[in-house]
């Protein structure tokens, strides 16, 4: 059930047919974790707080800095040096108390610490900011059979991709993992590269709003699919992609 | 034939944001990827006019042809 005061917080979007109070409790009876709490995390957080979620996990092992400002629109000036997931909460239970926020000031340095997070939540939101754990979240969510949002984000480009587990292709299926130190490489290169403030917004409130779709069963997912978008031309393409039977996480090889 | 190319994420190393290269008639995707010297065939998304390109896909004169790569961060 949803209170009067529930009714007129969430009025605006009860108000749409596809929505109604039918999907907002949906999205009420809902939880999600969501790994990383920066740039990504913030929109996600925030307008997934905003928006009704009933139950929140929250997971980053980091402390706010300086440079972490251009984007991490969750902290400010005088969060600098304290934990991030612990600002995060009092922030998201300022701006909805009716939602469960659970925080997990953690690193994922293995597997297991990974699913037996995952397992208390309906889905998991990859809004990290390095291919290591990428790959990690990506293996858990396969082997916990947990649907999977991914955002990611590089100087002016953005990609967003939704995961079913062994019914469409999973982060590995599209980028299969490679050794080690060319993955650290990687998000080595992707660092150097830079990431405006706006690029996290944009990607960040797609992958909020393809959590939302999937819990009220409403509309075009990104399963299946990778969303391109580039920042400096304007330009949103999405390409249709295949389960790899031989994918070393979710293959048919692999069950 | 003339087709415009733009390089995003790592591929940044192998040539400009933009460029207009110059091909022969017939060409694929495969060949202008050897024009820039790009090696990689796994890590790399390929959209010609912005539709997913493979790399025996055909261009043609005006083409655009954009070369990804995939990013991590957040
Ligand atoms: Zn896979």
């Amino acid at each position: 059930m949803l209170s009067k005061d529930e009714l007129a917080r969430y009025d605006r979007q009860i108000r749409i047919d596809k929505i109604g109070e039918v999907g907002q409790l949906k999205l009420k009876q809902s939880s999600v974790v969501i790994v990383g709490a920066g740039g990504l995390g913030s929109p996600i957080s925030m307008y997934l707080t905003a928006a009704g979620v009933g139950r929140i996990g929250l997971v980053d092992g980091d402390k706010v800095s300086i440079t972490n400002l251009n984007r991490q629109i969750l902290y400010g000036t005088d969060d600098v040096g304290k934990d991030k997931v612990f600002v995060a909460k009092e922030r998201l239970k300022k701006l909805n108390p009716y939602v469960k926020v659970e925080i997990y000031p953690t690193w994922f340095t293995d597997i297991d610490i990974a699913k037996n997070i995952f397992l208390k939540y309906d889905a998991v939101i990859d809004a990290t900011d390095n291919f290591q754990t990428r790959y990690l979240i990506n293996q858990a969510c396969v082997s916990l059979g947990k649907p999977l949002f991914v955002g990611a984000v590089g100087r002016f480009i953005g990609q967003a991709m939704d995961v079913s587990p062994h019914e469409t292709a999973c982060f590995n299926c599209v980028f299969p993992e490679k050794e080690k130190e060319v993955v650290s490489l990687m998000t080595e290169r992707n660092l150097s590269e830079g990431i405006i403030g706006t690029l996290v917004g944009t990607i960040g409130t797609i992958v909020a709003s393809e959590f939302i779709k999937f819990t009220l069963n409403i509309g075009n997912t990104l399963f299946n699919k990778l969303l391109i978008y580039d920042l400096i031309n304007n330009e949103f393409s999405i390409i249709n992609l295949e389960k790899n039977p031989k994918c070393s996480i979710c293959g048919d090889l692999n069950k | 034939m003339k087709v415009k190319v733009k390089l995003y994420g790592d591929f940044l190393r192998q040539g400009p944001e933009e460029s207009i290269v110059e091909l022969q008639d017939g060409s694929t995707v495969e060949e202008l990827l050897k024009h820039f010297e790009i090696s990689e065939r796994n890590y790399i998304i390929i959209l010609v006019n912005l539709k997913r390109s493979w790399f025996e896909g055909a261009l043609k004169d005006g083409d655009t042809v954009s070369i990804f790569s995939p990013v991590g961060g957040g």
